[in-house]
């Protein structure tokens, strides 16, 4: 009996399985040792620390002190926002757990925040700094157990000398440090010093934040206050009735006479009493900023430290506000003593109350309630649950594809995916509600669209053409996708909802160049995975119709490539009309429009080889997986150069984007060998 | 009947043709710009953009050889970029308009080489004709020029009577840059009769004083207790690159009057006096002289509040051209387009106390402002038509058929 068998069917002449298999596993073995090597140099092991007397806020308090309105980062957000990114700046991770009595608590952004504003006698325990290289700490005698380690502020102070602390070595050495770039330039620091600069300056910002109360409860020295030339001894008889001269709001409302007063006065104690004056005001001027200013005209808000400032500068309209608003602090920050009492609770919805509505008398801070809720929906995490749930369902129609098992797992990966996408969708939408703008306005935004682009793409692809492969691919995109937004939030630690910088804050533009841009992006890295999955699947052998499988995937990757070209040639000219409009040229090589034109390059080479008869179907896919590296080199690599004017999405770091380089580069060699197999397969056919 | 056969072979003008129309060329072109690209990016990170970009993408550049940060050759000579769009635009305008089929199957190709073509003239045009400045306004007050950055002039003119300057005769930039060190220019002028000789000139240079702890290097002249000395050229700021000179002023019979020394980073005019009257005579950008005057009524920006991000900053001005008067309201991304200029707000300096704000315009003539936005409208749609086409094609032919199954199995 003889069999027929066409010339690019890769099953003719000897099969070669052992050699597959083996160049598939080697692959393979690669391709998750560097995944995993890269996920474990990504993330320090999070230990549980004892923490003895801890004991966890109640639900109610942490959602009533997630919604209270803040001033942050140029807008009104809720205090759960500035929580969560001030903790992703420090720890890189949006839980900590510690042991009390026996039981783990965990505690998330917000917890931690009412830590730092009420007990902070307790924070500094709380292994709340990450560290990538302990290397760093070493001069100044901190240990650490690993190279990549959680610290507490007190494992900081703990090293050092007994004449200088770990924590006051570590500030010197970064101010000296600082000093040294500011007159030599950022390129006289080592690697290592730019490191301790860093870690200096996150340590002493976490100082700002834990010490931002202390004006509502630590402690002032004891001065004698009839020295006190310029102060009413009457006012004083008056105040001594209702506070406690040991605290700073005793003090406030006759403050510019305390200050006057004490200039005049030169004694150790009166000196001790001005510097811990000052200290507390400095510091109440780093955490959250809470109050809302008095004047309709004035946009910017105040801590109670700036607040002090306005008070003794005379700007206040109406200082007693400031006063009441000052003493009920005090009076939350006395209640948190009992951290779980009605009464906190109480005090602690007052002020929320009362704030919200001030905020809402400014049109400000409208979003509050529906910005906590985007946060604790989660979208992006649930939605990467079901694309894992949506590939593993898919899996398992590769092993059963016929019959009515079949069937059922192929409609129920499409139901399961198309969850998962409204999951990001919903995400996406959800972020336009709250900032006002279009889905992509920076690095972040352009994480979940690209996603949600290629996987609505891919289901399209795969609702024209029903070969189930591509929901596959697609579940794996949304993974990557999804899994990377995530890690680069936990990195990155800013707000990207915050607003634009006047040259970016054009809603035209916006929804149109940078839309677009950015489904180029998509399409081209639709393409690489598609051809990425291509070549490992033609190395493995394992197609039952190997030539009409390539004869699909290729067209499939040939359309996607046009896809590529048509959004990323329009949206770089729209980027060129946009430039013209702001800096006053269309076109300027600056590295980000030439990551763009890149883009369109590539694509470009690909269809004109194609149609010179140049490159059939290997050809494409080996260029399209290079492809690949290209989009990220035009998305993420050219932001890493740190020049040209797009200077707003610079970014320092991002290794990640080179373990995508590696990984294009292993799928194009996968694919070089997948053809050079088949090649000597045709090459012995009879 | 002739016996002759009937040459063939092609004519030389059409195998020149072929060759300029086929895919080879459009392939080598795209490919070559691509590494052009590529390496002109990366680049940037040692060498800044305006370095980079002479270097890679400048009609002036033949010859490109990549180097690293210290120098170090990574990749083979390439031809410079200008010159491959060139020849790309040519094999475009051969082998995708002129030779390719026509029909209406092809119309979506058609129309985007067309508009892409045209988008590489609008390029060369800018390239050629456009000019740029800078206006600096202060708020409350008028301005007729502009000044371009890159670019500095000579400029002499008379003191009158009261300490007021008059019109200046000047020697311009181009004719000073192409000077070398040892080389002197002569300049002479119509209004004036001493000559200038220009020599001395360093491109990148700094202006010092000498003093006894900065002593002039051997061999550098010093005019009055200053000289200028060489620098290394500023290559991440094209702008902080400052370029002086010595000038000796003679009078008609060839005797020198005096020796000065300039230096573009000096916005203060050294001085001379020649027959009684006293002179100034000033280094510094070229003054580009505007059709109009801008009257700057207001200038208004904002930050986001708490922060130090701009949130949007508005120039309202009046246009003034001979006798019609038009107002304007500038702000970010919404230029002011007039009679072939734009003016864009490039910056804006918030009063402080006791002065008063001021905006800074970038002025931009370029006679093919609009031209990409015509090509973009057009080869969008070209694309369009083009890959629905297409689309429609892969779908209707992409569904298996019956008992047919390409989806991968482990079985």
């Amino acid at each position: 009996m003889s069999v027929q068998k066409s010339s690019s069917d890769l099953s003719a002449g000897p099969s070669y399985r052992g050699l597959r298999w083996g160049l598939v596993l080697f692959f393979l073995a690669v391709l998750f040792g560097l995944v995993g090597f890269g996920i474990r140099g990504a993330i320090p092991e999070n230990e549980v620390r004892e923490l003895s007397g801890y004991s966890p806020w109640s639900k109610e308090v942490v959602e009533v002190a997630s919604a209270i309105p803040v001033q942050d980062g140029g807008r009104v957000k809720p205090l759960a926002t500035y929580a969560r990114f001030k903790m992703l700046s420090f720890h890189g991770a949006l839980t900590m757990k510690v042991e009390s009595g026996g039981a783990v608590h965990k505690i998330g952004p917000v917890e931690w925040l009412l830590d730092c504003m009420f007990r902070p006698e307790l924070v500094d325990d709380l292994p709340i700094f990450r560290l990538d290289d302990s290397d760093i700490l070493k001069p100044f005698k901190i240990e650490t157990k690993k190279r990549r380690a959680r610290l507490s502020f007190n494992d900081i102070q703990a090293g050092g000398s007994a004449d200088e602390d770990g924590f006051q070595q570590l500030i010197a050495r970064g101010r000296e440090l600082l000093e040294k770039q500011e007159a030599e330039g950022k390129e006289s620091l080592s690697k290592n010093e730019k490191k301790t600069v860093d870690f200096a300056q996150l340590v002493l910002n976490y100082t700002g934040v834990r010490d931002s109360l202390d004006i509502i409860r630590a402690g002032l020295p004891q001065i004698e206050a009839s020295d006190l030339a310029f102060v009413d001894q009457d006012h004083l008889e008056m105040l001594n009735r209702v506070s406690d001269p040991s605290r700073f709001f005793y003090w406030l409302p006759i403050l510019d006479s305390v200050v006057n007063s004490t200039r005049r006065l030169d004694s150790p104690e009166v000196r001790q009493f001005e510097y811990e004056l000052n200290r507390q005001v400095t510091f109440a001027k780093y955490g959250p900023v809470l109050l809302t200013p008095q004047s309709v005209e004035e946009d910017e808000w105040m801590s109670l430290g700036s607040g002090v400032e306005h008070f003794l500068r005379g700007e206040l309209e109406d200082p007693t506000i400031f006063f009441k608003d000052f003493g009920a602090l005090v009076e939350i920050g006395e209640a948190a003593k009992s951290p779980n009492s009605a009464e906190f609770l109480e005090k602690l919805t007052a002020w929320k109350k009362d704030f919200t509505y001030r905020a809402e008398l400014r049109d400000e801070g409208e979003k509050i309630d529906t910005e906590v809720t985007y946060y604790d929906r989660n979208y992006f995490m649930r939605g990467l649950a079901w694309f894992i749930f949506a590939f593993l369902v898919s899996a398992l129609g590769w092993i059963v594809r016929d019959g009515k098992g079949g069937r059922v797992i192929q409609g129920g990966t499409a139901v399961i995916f198309t969850i998962a996408v409204v999951y990001v969708l919903a995400g996406i939408v959800h972020r336009y509600v709250i900032t006002g703008r279009p889905p992509v306005s920076n690095l972040y935004d352009t994480i979940p669209f690209i996603t949600a682009g290629a996987v609505i793409v891919l289901g399209v692809a795969e609702f024209l053409t029903r070969r189930r492969i591509l929901l596959s691919i697609g579940a794996a995109i949304g993974v990557i996708g999804l899994f990377f937004a995530f890690r680069f939030e936990l990195g990155d630690a800013q707000d990207n909802m915050d607003p634009l910088r006047a040259v970016l804050d054009s809603n035209y533009w916006l929804a149109t160049h940078v839309v677009t841009i950015t489904i180029g992006y998509s399409g081209g890295l639709i393409a690489c995975f598609l051809s990425m999955t291509y070549v490992f699947l033609a190395l493995a052998g394992v197609m039952k119709d190997p030539r009409a499988f390539h004869r699909f995937m290729t067209r499939t990757v040939y359309g996607i490539t046009c896809f590529t070209l048509l959004f990323s040639l329009v949206g770089t000219v729209l980027g060129g009309i946009w430039a013209n409009d702001s800096w006053g040229r269309f076109w300027g090589w600056d590295p980000k429009e030439n990551g763009a034109l890149l883009i369109v390059l590539w694509s470009l080479i690909i269809l004109h080889c194609r149609l010179a008869g140049w490159m059939k179907g290997w050809g494409i896919h080996l260029m399209s997986i290079l492809g690949g590296s290209v989009v990220v080199f035009s998305w993420w690599g050219v932001n890493m150069l740190e020049v040209g004017l797009h200077s707003y999405g610079f970014i320092e770091g991002a290794s990640t984007v080179f373990y995508f380089y590696g990984a294009t580069l292993l799928a194009f060699l996968v694919g070089v060998a997948a053809w050079w197999i088949e090649r000597m397969q045709k090459a012995v056919k009879p | 009947m002739s016996d002759s056969t009937p040459d063939k072979r092609p004519s030389l003008l059409v195998r020149i043709f072929r060759v300029l129309s086929g895919y080879e060329i459009a392939v080598i072109c795209l490919s070559l710009l691509f590494v052009l690209t590529f390496f002109g990016t990366i680049e940037q990170k040692w060498f800044g953009l305006w370095s980079t970009i002479h270097k890679y993408f400048d009609i002036s550049s033949l010859i490109v050889v990549p180097t690293n940060g210290s120098g170090k050759v990574i990749f083979l000579p390439l031809p410079g970029a200008y010159w491959v769009i060139v020849v790309l635009g040519i094999n475009m305008l051969c082998g995708a308009i002129i030779r390719a089929r026509k029909g209406w199957r092809k119309f979506g190709v058609l129309l985007s080489h067309c508009s892409i073509l045209f988008m590489l003239i609008a390029g060369a045009v800018s390239s050629v004709s456009k000019e740029e400045g800078h206006m600096r306004v202060l708020q409350g007050e008028r301005s007729d020029y502009a000044q371009k950055l890159f670019k500095h002039d000579i400029e002499v003119f008379r003191y009158d009577e009261n300490g007021d300057r008059e019109p200046p005769a000047i020697i311009r930039s181009k004719y000073i840059k192409s000077l070398d060190e040892d080389e002197t220019l002569r300049a002479s002028f119509e209004n004036f009769d001493f000559t200038f000789e220009v020599d001395q000139y360093l491109p990148f240079s700094v202006l010092a004083l000498e003093s006894s702890s900065q002593v002039a290097p051997e061999g550098v002249e010093v005019v009055d207790g200053f000289f200028i000395s060489k620098t290394e050229k500023n290559i991440k700021q094209e702008e902080a690159n400052m370029p002086g000179c010595y000038v000796s002023v003679k009078d008609k019979n060839g005797e020198l009057i005096q020796r000065l020394v300039l230096w573009a980073g000096n916005p203060y005019p050294v001085s001379f006096t020649y027959e009684g009257a006293r002179y100034g005579v000033t280094y510094l950008m070229e003054v580009w002289p505007m059709p109009f005057v801008v009257d700057l009524h207001k200038t208004l920006g904002e930050y986001h509040p708490g922060t130090s991000i701009p949130s949007w900053f508005q120039s309202n001005i009046t246009k003034i051209d001979g006798n019609s008067n038009e107002d304007y309201e500038i702000v970010m991304n919404e230029p002011a387009r007039h009679d072939g200029y734009t003016l864009y707000q490039a910056g804006y300096t918030a009063a402080a106390e006791g002065e008063t704000p001021s905006s800074t315009f970038a002025i931009v003539n370029n006679p093919s402002d609009k031209w990409p936005e015509y090509a973009l409208y057009a080869s969008t749609v070209g694309l369009l038509i083009h890959f629905l086409v297409m689309l429609g094609r892969f779908a209707g032919s992409s569904r298996p058929k019956k008992n047919k199954t390409t989806e991968p199995s482990l079985s």
